[in-house]
C-alpha cells in the first residue's frame, strides 16, 4: 500500500469496516511511513474540531445571522 | 406561561442557531430559511408535557435535519455523475507519480494546544476552509459529518455511488487537513 492509496482508504471512511489484511496492510504501512502517520493523528483531530465548530455553530448565544 | 409563549421563547432563542446550521448545507440563504420557517412550523405540533421534558435543541435540530435533507432530496436526486467533482485533482498535488507525498506537502502532526482549537478566531478558520470544499464534496461532507447521516442515506439523497460517496468524503477531509494546516497551523494567515 502506498501513501496515496492509505489515505483515500482511510480519508473515505473504508478502514473501518475493511477485511482484516487490508486493515494489517493499511498499520504495515503508518509503520513506516511518517507523513501517512502525522496525517493519520491530524485526521483523528479534525473529527474533535469538527464537533467544536459545530457545537459553536448551534450555540443560541452567537448572534451573527 | 402558555404553550404559545413557551414555544415563541423557543423560537426567539434558537432560530439563529438553526439558520447557521442551514447555511450549512443548502444555499441561497432562502432555501435554508425556508427550512427552518418549516422545521419551526412542524415543531408546533409539540404538546405541552413534551415541551415540559424535551431538550429543545436535540428536539428542533432533529426536525431540522430531516427538513434539510428533504431539501437535499429534492434539489440533487436527479443528478447523475459526480466525476466532474474531481476535475482539479487534489491528489494531483498531494502525491508524486509513484504516489508518495509530494515534496513540500508532507503534512506534520498538529501540536497546538486544544484550549486554542476552541477559539472565536480558530473556527472562523474551520468556517473559511470548510466553505472553500467544491460543491459537490461539501454536500456529502457537511450531510456526514454535521447532520450525521449514515453512507446508505446521503448516497439516496444526492443521488450517489458509494464510489462516488468515498471519492467526495476523501477529498473533503484531504482538502480540510491541507487547508487548516496552510491557515492555522503552520501560520500563514487566510
Amino acid at each position: 500500500m502506498k501513501c496515496k492509496e492509505y489515505v483515500f482508504k482511510l480519508t473515505s471512511g473504508q478502514l473501518d469496516g475493511a477485511p482484516l489484511d487490508e486493515r494489517l496492510q493499511a498499520k504495515l504501512h503508518i509503520a513506516i511511513c511518517k507523513y501517512c502517520r502525522a496525517f493519520t493523528r491530524n485526521d483523528a483531530k479534525l473529527d474533535a474540531m469538527l464537533a467544536d465548530y459545530k457545537a459553536d455553530l448551534t450555540r443560541p448565544d452567537r448572534n451573527d445571522v | 406561561m402558555t404553550l404559545t409563549s413557551d414555544f415563541a421563547q423557543w423560537a426567539r432563542e434558537w432560530r439563529g442557531p438553526m439558520m447557521r446550521f442551514a447555511q450549512l448545507h443548502l444555499q441561497p440563504r432562502e432555501d435554508a430559511e425556508d427550512a427552518v420557517q418549516d422545521a419551526l412550523a412542524a415543531a408546533l405540533s409539540v404538546t405541552a408535557e413534551t415541551l415540559a421534558n424535551v431538550d429543545p435543541k436535540r428536539y428542533l435540530f432533529g426536525i431540522l435535519k430531516r427538513k434539510i435533507t428533504d431539501r437535499l432530496r429534492m434539489k440533487y436526486r436527479p443528478e447523475v455523475g459526480y466525476s466532474d467533482a474531481f476535475e482539479d485533482d487534489l491528489d494531483n498535488v498531494l502525491f508524486d507519480d509513484r504516489h508518495h507525498w509530494a515534496e513540500g506537502v508532507a503534512p506534520k502532526t498538529w501540536t497546538t494546544p486544544d484550549e486554542q482549537l476552541r477559539t472565536e478566531q480558530f473556527f472562523t478558520v474551520v468556517d473559511v476552509c470548510v466553505n472553500k470544499l467544491p460543491s459537490k464534496p461539501a454536500r456529502v461532507f457537511s450531510m456526514k459529518e454535521f447532520l450525521d447521516c449514515e453512507p446508505e442515506e446521503i448516497c439516496a439523497t444526492l443521488g450517489l455511488t458509494k464510489s462516488d460517496y468515498w471519492q467526495c468524503l476523501s477529498r473533503a477531509r484531504k482538502q480540510i487537513q491541507i487547508c487548516l494546516n496552510q491557515s492555522w497551523f503552520e501560520g500563514s494567515t487566510l
